[in-house]
């Protein structure tokens, strides 16, 4: 996974990428309810559809930064209405603590959020994706990861050193 | 005063007990040879007398058991094993319990009543085997040499605070109270802008070179398949081509900031409610980067927001495989 980055340097042109995991029962129907209502977001996000929000392992987040993401977005149900009962309430701790480690290494905590949004919030949906673009937008490109060489162009090894 | 002596011997009786009447079939226990006051961990199997002789417990037991059990379980699978572990072995060794990593019941714990770890180089050699070994609650003596607690090499015991954890058998008695936990240093690197500490760590994942010494000497480091080093991928015959060529490789061996931060963040997750804060990772980079400044990201939020005590019992569930209602949410941008 090669996420490109449409930058076109610091400031007004700057265009953030945003790679957002949501759950198929919760908030992927959100953002298909925020689509059919014809709700205005910024087109920044690519959406990763997952079946819950406790499949989200800590890497695939910290891999979405080191390929390229400016920020990064986890959303599932509302504590309690998980489809499988209590995935959310795993991915809430584990998610949390990497969002105090990435603070910790300076990674502005707007750039990384979790949040649960129901199949009815569609406006929730929008307000969060507006709000994380319009941050990111302010912050900038996220340098940390991009040490001026080529890291792996494919998930099964390195093309180019 | 303690006498480490009279400990060691009374250990050895424990240890000689134990095989003599076959509770176990072997001991992992530490043993001192020629270099003396310098330890190194060794199985000991019924009638060695030679080995069960040179049994030893003192400061400068530093290794960790639960490291040399880890690294041999394929061949202690099964057997009935006694174990002498030091207070932060033993809490490394109740998190490896709380995985399954070990059964419970396959295991005779001895747990030595530790002060606090010295390092041999510190200290010139002893002339003999009988010079005494002693400590007090400032710090280690070995014959007529004498260094404080603070000069004896291991920072990290000055702020362990594990105490009175329940071995089956206990040696020794504290001979000083233990200290507290220290996050100093995260204050310090926290109060810095966003940017000054993005620097700071991007330097120090710029210097990893990835030869995975800190994931070796640790304790609960113990994936038979490690999910960040292809290379120790279990292949075996019946693996099929396609899920060789398939499986996912989380970061490749090149040495760029980008590849070593997926490293050691990944590996700072993985220890989330795991790390014993033994600091032997950081002792044993070869490029002597501060690893404990990114390991207690982690180990600050599970202490302080989640008030989990990690290694505390075998029956209580893993960090991470568990959950409270009361658990904070995302307070958004600020945190
Ligand atoms: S301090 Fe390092 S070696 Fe010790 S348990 Fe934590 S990660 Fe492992
Ligand atoms: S021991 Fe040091 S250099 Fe080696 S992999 Fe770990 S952090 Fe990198």
């Amino acid at each position: 996974m090669t996420v490109e980055t449409p930058t076109t340097g610091a400031g007004t042109g700057f265009e953030p990428r945003i790679v957002a995991f949501i759950c198929n029962w919760c908030t992927y129907a959100a953002a298909d309810l925020a689509g059919v209502s014809r709700l205005q977001m910024p087109p920044n996000t690519l959406n990763i559809r997952v079946m819950c929000s406790g499949r989200i392992n800590p890497m695939l987040v910290i891999r979405a930064f080191s390929q390229g993401a400016d920020g990064v977005l986890v959303s599932g149900c509302h504590m309690g209405d998980c489809h499988y009962i209590t995935g959310n309430y795993y991915a809430r701790r584990r998610l949390l603590t990497l969002k105090s480690v990435l603070t910790g290494i300076g990674i502005e905590p707007e750039r990384f959020r979790v949040t649960w949004i129901s199949a009815a919030e569609a406006q929730d949906y929008q307000r969060v994706i507006t709000e994380i673009v319009e941050n990111v937008k302010r912050l900038g490109p996220l340098t940390l990861f991009r040490d001026g060489r080529v890291v792996a162009r494919e998930t099964t090894g390195c093309a180019e050193g | 005063m303690r006498d480490y002596r009279s400990e060691s011997a009374r250990l050895r009786e424990i240890v000689s007990g134990l095989l003599e009447r076959g509770e176990v079939e072997l001991v992992v226990a530490w043993t001192e040879g020629e270099d003396r006051p310098r330890t190194r961990e060794t199985l000991i199997g019924k009638g060695r007398e030679d080995l069960l002789r040179k049994v030893v417990w003192s400061p400068f037991c530093t290794t960790s058991t639960v490291t040399f059990l880890k690294k041999n379980k394929a061949a202690l699978a099964g057997k009935r094993l006694g174990v002498v572990v030091k207070d932060c072995d033993l809490q490394a060794l109740n998190v490896l319990l709380q995985e399954h990593f070990l059964k419970r019941e396959d295991l005779v714990i001895i747990g030595v009543r530790c002060d606090g770890l010295a390092e041999a180089d510190l200290f010139p050699r002893p002339e003999g085997a009988e010079v005494p070994i002693t400590s007090d609650g400032g710090g280690v003596t070995v014959g007529k040499q004498r260094r404080a607690w603070e000069d004896s090499g291991f920072t990290t015991c000055l702020t362990c605070s594990y105490e009175d954890m329940k071995p089956d058998h206990v040696v020794g008695e504290y001979g000083r109270k233990k200290g507290k936990p220290e996050w100093g240093h995260l204050a310090r690197l926290q109060a810095l802008e966003p940017g000054k500490r993005r620097e700071h760590y991007a330097a120090l994942f710029e210097s990893c070179i990835r030869c995975y010494a800190c994931r070796e000497v640790c304790p609960v480091c113990a994936c038979v398949e490690c999910a960040i080093d292809p290379g120790e991928r279990a292949i075996t015959p019946r693996t099929a081509p396609s899920v060789k060529a398939c499986a996912p490789v989380w970061a490749c061996r090149e040495r760029s900031v980008s590849e070593n931060a997926v490293y050691l963040l990944t590996r700072t997750m993985h220890m989330a409610g795991r790390c014993v804060r033994c600091g032997w990772c950081e002792r044993a980079c070869p490029v002597g980067l501060p690893l404990m400044e990114i390991l207690d990201l982690s180990n600050d939020a599970v202490r302080r927001v989640y008030r989990y005590e990690v290694g505390r019992d075998p029956a209580d569930p893993p960090f991470l495989a568990s959950y409270a209602e009361t658990d904070p949410d995302d307070k958004g941008a600020g945190h």
